[in-house]
């Protein structure tokens, strides 16, 4: 097996991660900065190690938001202030509903995007935490939230803010995927443990061959999903808009896809234990699923991929160059 | 760099293109070319179907794109594993089907490179590479599948000679090949493993008997082949003697990884027809099939550029496998669904293509078969990539 050239970045990331607790610190000891910048370099691979040990940690930080922020107005934010932008989830007449993949109280501004209408950069303040109805299953990845209209000062479309708005989608989805590879793994880890050590029949439940090929077709899906990040990472910036935000569309969609499968398999493996409210499983099965609910969930993904497939050419990826 | 100069021939000037330029310069090639490129056969008659593989294998081997990606001191033009990769997507880009037995240039030639002297290899691999000769694969015996250590083919020396003694069976295209590359025991059963060895076998020397196995969808490309005291010199051995099971690992890497490559190339063409006659009622069958396709593209080009640095993958291919199995058959079951009674019974159409359909979804069936079981493959997950506890009551 080779070992992924990110290993270390990973294991230091989760590191920080996890000495620090709270997110929005560990981004700032970690010297992380939230533009991707023109360009190749080591933005992205960096903040994928970032984001897969954000997942294997269970921690939170705006990471996302944040890029998400300076992707759609790379000009207008200042480097030191946190400003986060979420996704626009109910479109009302006079109150925006959205969904910030983050703590609100990390925020020092935040974007509030209309697709069409226009977007403003406004004090936390002013918006309002959404705690009516269904809430976010984890509310630590996601948190919603409204603002009136009148107190958002939209300024108009400009140009070229249709495209941002694409890659600012598509840099969010290939992070969430990477948060989602880490998440996964670490209940791949988890189950893979368990199954060594918990005894039944008189020996361990992981020599048993059910226990083994449930855990095996999980790890072959884990096995893809990581290839995936893998190869599309150093390609990414070569892509034109419309090759990324498609690829980037697939692997979201195998990512949200792979990780509920692994969360299925590992619940099994660990049996009523993992069903527990002390067990972890739960927490990570939760992060699972908000993820994979952000921005075109496995399932919504896939239907979107097939209409566009219609009647039109499959697209190859270029991937071995 | 190499040129291509219109449909005529490709000429050396200086170090190999990069993948990426090969694909562009092929693609561009193909494109001019393909009115004089015949389709390859699709017809009942599998002979008729190699004949016309074969035929093209030999164009493109004489313009010099069959030689891209094989080192020259074994009579290609340089490259490596990555160029073959981007010469045969391109291939299935502009619709040319399954290229049948000379799948073994991705699953028995790397190995072969990568353990037999290379004067030897040279004698042959410009013969398989121009589709005058075939390879096939003696792995599989009646009483030794998915525990292939249990096979008894024995070869034992006699002065210059290995004379081979046994039963070999599932050899795809044993019927048409020239040259078979035999798994043998040159040591005791006791031995398991480490008594194996590997011979490159002509097929016409005497002792050897091919009987064609007709298969579920009605091809004739498995066989059986029995080895009666059949003598191969000692220049046949490939590695070393006992050194057999190395190689043949290396053969099953290639077998689950660099093979899906060229798999998921072709069904990337197939996808895309299907794609023409889905409505958005099955659009979302149609999306998972192609987030599929793009988890064992992604998994299968990470093998192809592992083994362009001279490495096979060994284990790490068993999920790649489990991924095309994955691929392979949900993108024919999704064929079955859109096309329901009219793939089995024909009831609408007539047509070849349909045809074509129905046999591939057959052969599909297969997949999580062949090239050992999803369960050999789960397995080997279990074992190797999540070291689980082997059953104490089987040890």
């Amino acid at each position: 097996m080779t070992v992924a050239p990110d290993h270390d970045l990973v294991t230091a990331a989760a590191d920080v991660l996890g000495r620090m607790g709270d997110g929005a610190s560990a981004l700032r000891a970690l010297e992380w900065t939230p533009s991707p910048g023109e360009g190749e370099g080591t933005w992205l691979p960096t903040t994928l190690a970032l984001m897969r040990a954000q997942g294997r940690t269970l921690t939170a930080s705006p990471a996302v938001a944040m890029t998400r922020a300076h992707v759609l107005i790379p000009d207008a934010i200042p480097t030191d202030l946190t400003v986060m932008a979420g996704f626009e989830i109910d479109p009302a007449d006079d109150v925006v509903y959205m969904v910030l993949p983050a703590d609100i109280d990390d925020a020092a501004r935040v974007v509030v995007d209309l697709p069409l209408q226009g977007l403003a950069v406004v004090d936390p303040s002013s918006l309002s935490v959404d705690g009516s109805g269904v809430q976010p299953l984890d509310p630590a990845a996601a948190s919603r939230m409204f603002c009136r209209l009148d107190d958002c000062k939209l300024l108009p479309d400009e140009a070229g803010l249709t495209e941002r708005r694409i890659a600012a989608d598509g840099i969010a989805r290939f992070m969430i995927s990477a948060e989602l590879l880490g998440a996964a793994e670490h209940l791949m880890d988890t189950a893979v443990l368990y199954a060594r050590e918990r005894i039944q029949f008189g020996e361990p439940i992981g020599s048993f061959q059910a226990v083994q090929h449930m855990l095996a077709e999980a790890e072959a899906q884990l096995y893809g999903l990581r290839a995936a990040i893998e190869q599309l990472a150093p390609l990414f910036h070569g892509l034109s808009a419309e090759e990324a935000d498609h690829y980037v569309t697939l692997l979201k969609a195998l990512a949200g896809r792979t990780g509920q499968r692994v969360s299925q398999a590992t619940l099994q493996v660990l049996g009523a234990v993992g069903f527990t409210w002390e067990h972890e499983h739960h927490r990570y099965a939760k992060r699972i699923l908000t993820l994979d609910a952000l921005l075109g969930s496995g399932k919504s993904l896939a239907f979107r991929l097939g209409c566009s497939a219609l009647g039109n050419q499959v697209p190859r990826l270029a991937v071995i160059r | 760099m190499i040129e291509a100069v219109d449909t005529g021939s490709v000429v050396l000037n200086g170090p190999p293109l990069s993948p990426q330029s090969t694909r562009l310069q092929f693609r561009q090639w193909l494109s001019d070319a393909r009115a004089s490129l015949a389709d390859p056969a699709r017809g009942a008659d599998y002979g008729d179907r190699l004949e016309s593989v074969r035929t093209l294998q030999a164009k493109l081997y004489d313009v010099g794109w069959a030689r891209i990606g094989w080192p020259e001191h074994l009579g290609g033009l340089g490259g490596d594993a990555r160029h073959r990769a981007v010469i045969n997507d391109e291939l299935t880009a502009a619709g040319f089907s399954s290229r049948y037995a000379l799948e073994h240039l991705e699953i028995l030639a790397p190995a072969l490179v990568a353990h037999w002297q290379p004067e030897q290899l040279r004698e042959v691999l410009p013969k398989f590479l121009r589709g005058d000769e075939l390879w096939c694969q003696g792995f599989s015996e009646p009483d030794a599948g998915s525990d292939l250590v249990a096979m008894r083919t024995s070869a034992t020396l006699d002065g210059n000679e290995y004379v081979i003694r046994g039963r070999k069976i599932w050899t795809s295209w044993a019927l048409y090949a020239q040259r078979c590359v035999v798994l043998a025991r040159t040591g005791a059963p006791s031995e398991r493993h480490r008594g194996l060895s590997v011979f490159f076998v002509d097929m016409d020397s005497a002792g050897i008997e091919v009987r064609p196995l007709r298969q579920a969808n009605g091809l004739e490309e498995l066989a059986e082949v029995i080895f009666d005291d059949v003598r191969v010199p000692r220049s046949g051995l490939i590695g070393h003697e006992g050194g057999g099971w190395t190689v043949a690992l290396d053969v099953l890497s290639c077998e689950r990884s660099a093979f899906a490559w060229l798999r998921q190339a072709r069904l990337h063409a197939r996808v895309e027809a299907l794609a023409q006659s889905t409505d958005t009622g099955s659009a979302g069958d149609l999306g998972n099939v192609l987030i599929d396709l793009f988890a064992v593209r992604m998994a299968s080009a990470g093998a192809v550029n592992e083994l362009a640095n001279g490495r096979f993958i060994g284990p790490g291919a068993a999920p790649v496998k489990v991924l095309l199995t994955d691929a392979e058959q949900h993108t024919y079951d999704l064929a079955h669904r859109l096309y329901d009674s009219d793939l089995i019974l024909g009831t609408r159409s007539h047509s070849a293509p349909m045809a074509e359909w129905q046999e591939e979804y057959l052969f599909s069936r297969a997949v999580s078969i062949y090239g050992g079981t999803r369960q050999m493959q789960l397995a080997t997950i279990a074992r190797f990539l999540l070291e689980l506890p082997a059953s104490e009551r089987r040890a």
